[in-house]
Order: structure tokens, then sequence, then C-alpha cells
């Protein structure tokens, strides 16, 4: 639980700091460089065709050759537009900057014969930053000329961080005078050349939202427009039919003259500003310029590979995840050529970066989280198991993490061990086990258990295994048990006689996580087969004492019943008699001492009364008047009826084969409180000769009898007595023996009251 | 008082329908009375005498006296021993061995008594009562003879279906009483009369008082109600149920130490001691007896 919560915040973290760290780069377009490597890279594989109809007239070293260094006087370029007017050209962009006063004559000349043509273009530039505090300043041309020609045109370039011209705008906004609020649109040179041509604005130019808006301008191979040096065109080397219906750009090519560029050629070389105009009319022609994402877009985009990379850590082993990692390398890759195709430009550095950002952070994290988590159990391990020996690592400096591993391994095999030794242990149990789960399925079956089972019980559901087992007729008490509620029963068992006809206590225990969670249940055999044998054996010599040895004296009693009282038959009677009541003794005490005390609502007045009741005959035989004397008025006792039955009518057979005839036995019942506890009390007077002195100390023990008497003629049990303080000690009572002085032999009986019950009325 | 004598209902027994008139009387519930106009007095079995008690109606007859009574014991002289008394009562007997021979026997022949032993070979005594439920229609009233004195065992007898139960040895004088007493259950000699005498004591059922040797004992009500009922049903084992049916006339569960308490009153007001003739015995888990000892009479 612990290292899931660290682990996910780990997690955030890592993801927050990626897609933070991508926004960032692109919006500071930190990776241009890598991005247009790869767009320089792309666009070469597709470069468009070059327009026929564009044609070059370059001042280059040729024609500088001929005509002497730069500047030219300007009546050389009247002569080239008087030239030009003649072969009548589509439209003539001369991208050269007229923005300074020469000569005036010249600049008339010029201006005259720039008039010559109806399709002349000339350029303005902006100077940043402007003067007088302006944004900028507008260069035109000078007045003559400005208004001598058919129109005008910006031909600012942009350049790249790496002043590289890719891209390019189809018009220039801005305020030119601070004091002028309205903003001036001028469109670019190529634009203004393209509507002279075909009469609308170009749908490049239609489709911009603002002139910001950038434009990425594929380039057609070098040297790929027909170009013509300026001096044979001056010098009439040029057919004025390869002129016709030409769009022709003028400008300067010469290396010496500065107005060269770097362009994405893939060569890394440069090209003549005259070339980026003629590759940007030709794209605006073939309508086939770039359109780069919004920044909007390029962030949305990027984060999407970083997020699922990040969502599948969750998901994934780290070999899936270097896997998906590379292939998600790949179809940003791959995504970003087939936009390009569709003249959508996509710089995938920033998703690269943050893919290759998250991979290893998350994996350090990771790593560090586990890490910590591992050490921190290892630790926790080896304080709750202090017999784990340290792991010694012999090998010198190893990293931390390495040895956490080994010391896991090390703790692992550990608790392998001592796994095993718990199983050996458990297998070889004296009594069967098994363990289930939660489910009721068998986990674990010791040797013993599985014998019992004919295909083993492992993974079998705990009814099956019980139904292999347990004997039919004791199954229902076992499923009773074990559905009872066991926090309840703990220590509770049940017996039952197995399939095999062994007899098992079986016990159920709960099986605890350290959290305290219930997992399962051991049940645990334990075989009383022998126990219950004994138990049975003993139940049957108390069978045959209480039956199968009273019958027969029955039977003795039947047959003299009607024969006359002879002494004979007065004395068979007797020792008949005495052998029941030896029996039934002997009984009562085994049971006593075998069975679980169960006691019931008495009334102890009544039982005593009965028990002398039951007496009467014999006393009446002897003169001898035997009288109850009830003082409590409901004495009502827990007890077991019988045994206590038997124990009073012990007591008043005793009192009466000791007293002389005709004289008297009281019982007396009262109700006493001793140490606050309420107690009924008998005692039972007679006027005997008391008991022997000798006697007293051990009246209560077996087979002390106080037959030796010189009467001879009264006999007891030998167990009357002990059985009676047995009873009397399980009703949690005392009994004492005393002589009287004026009378007898006195006992004296205290049982506990019962409580009143709660629905007395 | 003893007003109404309409047939109400019949009996329709083996010998033919028995007319049952009832007879109400002050405070002692429903009594029937079977005249026995029509039919053999001699013929009437304890048994259909059953279904008039099962009908919660207290049954009086003519009277017939020579009962057939059935001893199953596998000790002979217990059997004869048994035999004696039952012969001197007037009655006649038939001894069997074993359990299995008395149940052949009972499929063919009638019986008014049954008196079984516990153990013995074949169905034992409580094999035979389970037994006869199932296969013998109206079967006869039955006493359990045993050795056994635990209490449960004795308890388990009785509510198995036993009618009373004797435990061996046992005074000739009492089994005679026991025995007799289950026979009068159907065939009491004495119709419900007003006043009756039982040893020293008389009953007056209207005053609801007991005279003892001349001198009046007061009695709550229901006291009264369990003295008539324990004198009537002398030498009869009486379930806490029953005697708390009749006398409380409630099956709710009344607090057992209310009946423990009356009975102990009834036990020391009319002073039922063996000196007087009588006994009250406790059957634990079961209820009470009211022995007579015919010495002490």
């Amino acid at each position: 639980m612990k290292l899931r919560r660290r682990l996910g915040i780990e997690w955030a973290g890592v993801a927050l700091a990626a897609s933070l760290i991508v926004t960032a780069l692109i919006n500071w377009n930190s990776l241009s460089g890598f991005d247009n490597l790869l767009y320089d890279q792309l666009s070469g594989y597709d470069r468009p065709e070059a327009s026929e109809e564009i044609l070059i007239v370059a001042v280059d070293e040729d024609s500088l050759a001929a005509f002497g260094k730069w500047p030219w006087p300007r009546n050389r370029h009247a002569n080239l537009f008087n030239i030009l007017a003649d072969a009548k050209p589509k439209a003539i962009a001369f991208d050269i900057l007229l923005s300074e006063p020469g000569r005036t004559d010249e600049d008339q000349l010029m201006a005259q014969a720039a008039g010559q043509n109806d399709n002349l273009f000339l350029p303005l530039h902006f100077v940043f930053p402007g003067s007088n505090g302006a944004d900028f300043d507008v260069k035109e041309p000078i007045a003559p000329l400005k208004e001598a020609v058919t129109g005008i045109g910006h031909v600012n370039l942009l350049f790249d961080r790496d002043s590289v011209v890719r891209r390019t705008s189809l018009c220039f906004s801005g305020i030119a005078n601070p004091t002028d609020s309205a903003e001036t649109v001028w469109p670019h040179l190529m634009e203004q050349v393209y509507r002279s041509v075909r009469g609308r604005s170009s749908s490049a130019f239609d489709r911009l939202e603002n002139c910001e808006q950038p434009l990425l301008m594929p380039y057609a191979s070098r040297a790929a427009f027909a170009q013509v040096p300026y001096a044979t065109v001056v010098n009439g080397e040029i057919p004025a039919a390869f002129l016709n219906n030409k769009i022709i750009l003028i400008g300067a090519t010469a290396q010496g003259l500065g107005d060269q560029h770097p362009a994405p050629l893939g060569d890394g070389g440069t090209i003549a500003g005259v070339e980026i105009m003629a590759n940007m009319l030709n794209d605006i022609m073939a309508d086939n310029f770039i359109i780069p994402v919004s920044t909007g877009t390029q962030i949305l985009l990027s984060l999407i590979p970083t997020w699922i990379l990040l969502i599948g850590f969750w998901r994934w082993r780290p070999r899936t995840t270097i896997f998906v990692s590379i292939g998600l390398v790949a179809v940003i890759l791959v995504a970003s050529a087939f936009l390009l195709s569709f003249q959508i430009w996509f710089a995938p550095g920033a998703a690269l970066v943050g893919l290759g950002l998250v991979y290893p952070v998350w994996g350090w994290r990771r790593l560090q989280a586990t890490s910590d988590f591992m050490g921190g159990e290892l630790k926790n391990y080896r304080s709750e198991t202090p017999d784990i020996p340290v792991l010694q690592s012999s090998l010198g400096p190893v990293d931390l993490v390495t040895e956490q591993a080994e010391e896991l391994a090390h703790a692992i095999k550990h608790v392998r061990d001592l796994r095993r030794f718990i199983t050996d242990a458990l297998t070889n149990l004296p009594d069967p086990m098994f363990i289930t789960d939660l489910d009721g399925k068998v986990k674990f079956v010791n040797k013993l258990a599985q014998t019992g089972v004919e295909d083993g019980a492992q993974d079998l559901a705990l009814d099956d295994m019980l139904d292999r087992f347990v004997a039919p007729e004791d199954l229902g008490d076992v499923k009773n048990y074990l559905a009872l509620d066991q926090q309840a029963r703990e220590h509770d068992y049940i017996d039952f006689t197995s399939l095999n006809d062994e007899v098992f206590a079986m016990r159920r225990a709960r099986v605890l996580s350290n959290e305290g969670e219930l997992r399962g249940h051991i049940h645990y055999l334990a075989d009383i087969t022998e126990v219950a044998n004994a138990a049975q054996e003993r139940e049957e010599v108390l069978q045959l004492l209480s039956h199968d040895m009273r019958s027969p004296q029955a039977a003795i009693l039947a047959l003299l019943d009607g024969q006359d009282a002879t002494d004979d038959n007065k004395r068979i009677e007797s020792h008949a008699r005495r052998t029941l009541a030896l029996a039934d003794n002997f009984v009562g005490l085994a049971r006593i001492k075998s069975s679980e005390f169960s006691g019931e609502d008495i009334l102890l007045s009544d039982l005593v009364i009965e028990a002398n009741d039951s007496l009467w005959p014999l006393a009446k035989q002897r003169g001898i008047k035997s009288t109850v004397d009830d003082q409590t008025d409901g004495a009502f006792i827990v007890g077991e009826p019988s045994s206590l039955y038997r124990s009073f009518a012990n007591l008043i057979d005793n009192a009466i084969k000791y007293s002389p005839e005709d004289s008297q036995i009281t019982i007396l019942l009262r109700n006493i409180s001793l140490d606050k506890q309420p107690f009924v009390s008998v005692t039972i007077t007679d006027q005997g000769n008391g008991i022997a002195e000798d006697m007293l100390g051990n009246l209560f023990e077996r087979f002390a009898s106080n037959d030796a008497d010189s009467k001879g003629a009264v006999k007891g049990t030998g167990l009357g007595l002990n059985f009676v303080a047995a009873v009397i000690e399980r009703h949690g009572g005392t009994i004492r023996a005393e002589n009287v002085r004026e009378s007898g032999a006195q006992f004296t009986i205290l049982l506990p009251l019962a409580p009143e019950p709660a629905d007395a009325d | 008082m003893d007003e109404t004598c309409l047939p109400d209902e019949e009996i329709d027994g083996r010998f033919g329908k028995i007319p049952i008139y009832y007879v109400k009387l002050c405070k002692l519930g429903v009594v029937a009375l079977v005249k026995s106009t029509n039919i053999d007095v001699n013929k009437i079995r304890v048994g259909n005498l059953y279904e008039a008690k099962a009908m919660g109606c207290l049954l009086s007859l003519p009277g017939k006296t020579r009962m057939r009574i059935a001893i199953a014991d596998d000790d002979r002289e217990v059997v004869d021993f048994l035999g004696k008394i039952v012969e001197e009562q007037g009655h006649v007997f038939v001894g069997f061995a074993d359990g299995d021979a008395l149940a052949n026997a009972l499929l063919r022949d009638t019986f008014d008594l049954l008196i079984l032993d516990w153990n013995m070979p074949g169905k034992t005594g409580m094999q035979i009562l389970e037994w006869m439920e199932g296969a013998v229609d109206d079967r006869p009233p039955v006493m359990m003879m045993t050795s056994r004195t635990a209490k449960q065992d004795i308890s388990d007898a009785l509510n198995a279906g036993a009618d009373d139960y004797i435990t061996k040895p046992e005074d000739p004088n009492v089994i005679a009483a026991r025995i007799n007493a289950i026979l009068r259950r159907g065939n009491g000699s004495t119709a419900m009369e007003t006043t009756a005498q039982y040893g020293d004591y008389i009953l007056d059922r209207i005053e609801q008082k007991v005279r003892h040797n001349k001198t009046e004992v007061a009695l709550t009500a229901k006291e009264f109600e369990l003295t008539d009922l324990m004198f009537r049903n002398r030498d009869r084992t009486l379930s806490r149920r029953y005697i708390m049916e009749t006398v409380w006339r409630t099956n709710a569960h009344l607090a057992t130490r209310t009946l423990d308490m009356h009975v102990s009153r009834v036990r020391s007001k009319l002073s039922l001691t063996p000196e007087n003739g009588f006994r009250i015995f406790t059957v634990f888990g079961y209820g009470y007896r009211l022995e007579t000892l015919s010495n002490g009479v």
C-alpha cells in the first residue's frame, strides 16, 4: 500500500514535469534546430517542379564582367526595361532596391523606360526599428519610379533562427506612421506579380487569417528555374520571343553583391534572393505552401505520445514500455512525414523529447521508490525475524539496488526455508489437519488427513472433503459446527466418526493475517478413537452394572416375595437389596465423574420429603419416626434430582440403620446466609450411638463404612457416603458429620440457593 | 350442575357406535359418560376408550372387570411374579419371553394392557412402543418395566408414549395399584360424584373442600383442582404438561416453580405422608404421581 502511494505521487510528478517541459519547449521554440533539420531532410524528398513561365534575369558574375562593378548607372536598367517592353513578358519584378535617388537624369530615364512596361513591379522594404520611435520605416522606390511602375510589393525575408529562409509571409501589415492609427497592408512583391498575371489574389493569400501567419516554402531544386544573364539581355543576345510571355524576375545572383541567403536545399549552400522570389512565386502559382500547425495543436499532439507512455507505465512491463516507446518515436516521425505530404508541418522534436524524457525519469523514480520501499520492508523483516543472518557481500562495493535485490533474494530464500520447515512440520503432525481458505477450498492437507481421503484433498471444496472423510450419520453435525460463528466458539470442538470408523475430535481455528484479516481456517483433528473406545467400554460396564446386574437381583426379590418370611429369606432379601444399592451407588459415582453437571430447578424440601417417604416402610418396621421440618418456605436449588434424591435417601437410610428402635430422626431445613450468599441447610439428626471417633475423619472416603458396629444387623453399602459427598460437592455444597451430645450422629448439608427466576410470577 | 344429558356425539369404535353424553359439572370441565345400552360391555377394550379420552373427555363405563394383559419380560421369574399380581386383581395374562413374539401376537390378538420390559431379546420395550405407532391401530396402554433408574431413561420412556413405568424391584402392592390406575383410566368404576372418598380424605367437589380425619382443610381453588386431579388419577404418573393444561387450562409455559409450589403446599396442607396412606412422588423431568400405600390405609 505504501509503495503504491509513493509510486502514484512519483508518477504524477513525472507526468507533470514532462508535460510542462514539452509545453515550454514548444512555446520557446527551443527545438527549432532539430525540427528544421528534419524539415529540411523531409522536404528534400518531394521538391516542386519549377514553372517554365518564370525566367530569372540575373546580375551575375558575367554581367559584372561585361558592365563593370556594381552599382551600375541607372540608365542601364532603363535600357533593360526598354528591351523588355518590346518583348512583352507577362510581368516583370525588379528585385533590386531603388530607394535612394541617383543622378536625376538617369532616374528620369529609368522612370521613363519603366513606364514603357505595363506590368513592372518594384520592391519596397522595411527597416527595423524605424526612426522617430516608429516600429519600422518603409523604404519605397524613389518617387519618379514609383509613379511609373504598375505596382510595388515588399520583399522582406523571414529568417529562421539558423538564418535559413524557410518561411515567408504573403503580406506585411503594420502601422508605418505613429500618428496614423490605421494599419497598412503591403502585399508581397510576388503576390503582386501573381495578381497582375492571374488577375486575382492567390488562394494562399485568401486563406491567410493575418499577415503574421507564416507559410513554409517548398523549394524547387537548385538552378531549376530558367536564368539568363543581365548582360545578354541588354546586349540583345536573347531573342524577344524567349522573353515573351514569361514572368521575369530581375535580381542579383553574383556572390559579391551580398543578396545571398541560406536556403533549405539540403546542400548547406546559399541561394540568391531572386531565386527565393522565384521559388515563392512558383509556390504561389502551384499553391503548395506548407502550413505549420498552431502552437496549441502542436502542444496537444506532442503530449499524446508522452501520456500514452505514462499511462502505459501502470499497465505494461518495462520490456513492453521500451518497445512501445521506440514504436511511438517511429509513429511520431512517420506521422510528421505523413502530414507533410498533406502540406501540414508538425514539428516532432518536443514530442520526441517528451518521450525521451519520461521514460528514463520514470524508470529512475520508480527504481528509487521501489528501492526505498524494499529497503524499508527488508528492515522490517529483519527486525521481525532476528534470526535471519545478515548477508555478507564478499565482492566489494556493489550498487545499492543490487545489494537490496541480493538481500531480498536472501530474505525470500529464508522465507522459503521457513515455509518448508513449517510445511514439513505440519505435514508430519501426528494428527490430521487441513487448512481451508475463505472460499471453503482446501489449501493444505497434511499427510495423515490425506490418507483419509482417497483421491487427495488438495483444492477440494470443504464439503466434498467432509463427504469423503466423515461418516454420513455425523456429516450433518460436523457441517453445523463449521457453520457456527467461529469467533464465539474458538475453543469448541465436535466429535465425529470417520468413514474408517476412527473417532476424531475436530477443532477449527482462524488464520489471520498480520493486519488481523481473516484468511482461512485450520481444521485440527485429534484422533480420539481410543478415548472414545474407552468411554464406550466404560459405558458398557455401567450398563452392565445398572441393568444386567440389577435384573437378577430384582428377580431374586420377586421370587422371595411369594415365600414365607423366614429368617433366611429375610437375609437373602437384605443381601439382594444391598447388592442393588451397591450397584446404584457405584454407577452413580461413575456417572458423576464422567458427565457434565446439568442442573434444573428443584424444590429441595419436597425432594427431601420424598426421600424420607421412600424409607418410611423401613423406619416403620423398626418403630422409628423420621420427620421433615421444613422452615424454608420454598427453597429452590439448581441440582441433578436423581443423584440428590439418592444422596438424601442414603443419609436417611443410614440414620435409620444406626438408630435404636422407637427413636426419632429429625430432618431440618433452614435458610441460612454464608458470606452473604444464600444457602439452604439440611440437618439430619438421629438418636443412635453416633459415629466412632476414628471414623469421623475419613467417613466420606470410599469403602469407609461404619458397619463394624456391635449390633451387626445393619451394614452400610460402603459406597453410600462417598457417593453423597461427591454429589454435594458437585452441587457446590458442603457436608459435615459430627456427633451431638444429647442425641446421635448429625449430618449437615449446605447447598447454594438457586437464583430467582426472572419470569417468576 | 349435572343437568344436560343429550347425545352430542358418537364414537365410532371397532365395536359400533357409542353414544356420548356430556355432563357438565361445576368447574370440573367436561366429563363424558358412555352409556353402554346396546353393546356388550365386555367387548369394549380400553383402546376404544382412548378415543374418547383423546377428545378430552373422561369416560365412565359400567364395570368391566376382567382384563387381558400381556406381560413381556425375558426373565421368567418376573413374568410369573407380575402374572401373579395381575391374577390377584382378577385379570388374565399372557406371558412373552421376547419382543418379537409379543409383536407377532399384537398383530393377531387384542390386549387391554401391555407390561413391557425395557431390555428384551428381539424388540426392546422402546422398540415395541415405536413399532406400535405404525403397525397397530388401537394400541393398548403400555406400562414400562425397567431396571433402569436414571431419570433420563424414565422420562424418555414416558415421552415416547408409555403410559406409566415401574422400576424394578417394586413392591407388589404398588405394582397392583399402578396397574389398576392404568386400567381405571377409562374404566372408572366410580362415576364423577359430588363427593368422593379416598382413604381418610373426603373431597367435596361442590364446596371445593377436603376433609381429613374430620378436620376441614382450607385449600385455594387451584389447590383443590390439583388435589382432585391427583386423587382421581392416583397411582398414575401425570405429566407436568397434563396437570398444567387441566388445572390451569393453559398451554402457555407456566413458570415451573408455580407447579412445584402448589404440589408442595397440597402435600403439606393435606399431610400426604405414608402414615396417612399416600405419598406424592416426583418423576423428575416428567411429572408427578400420587401413590396409595395399601399398608398405610
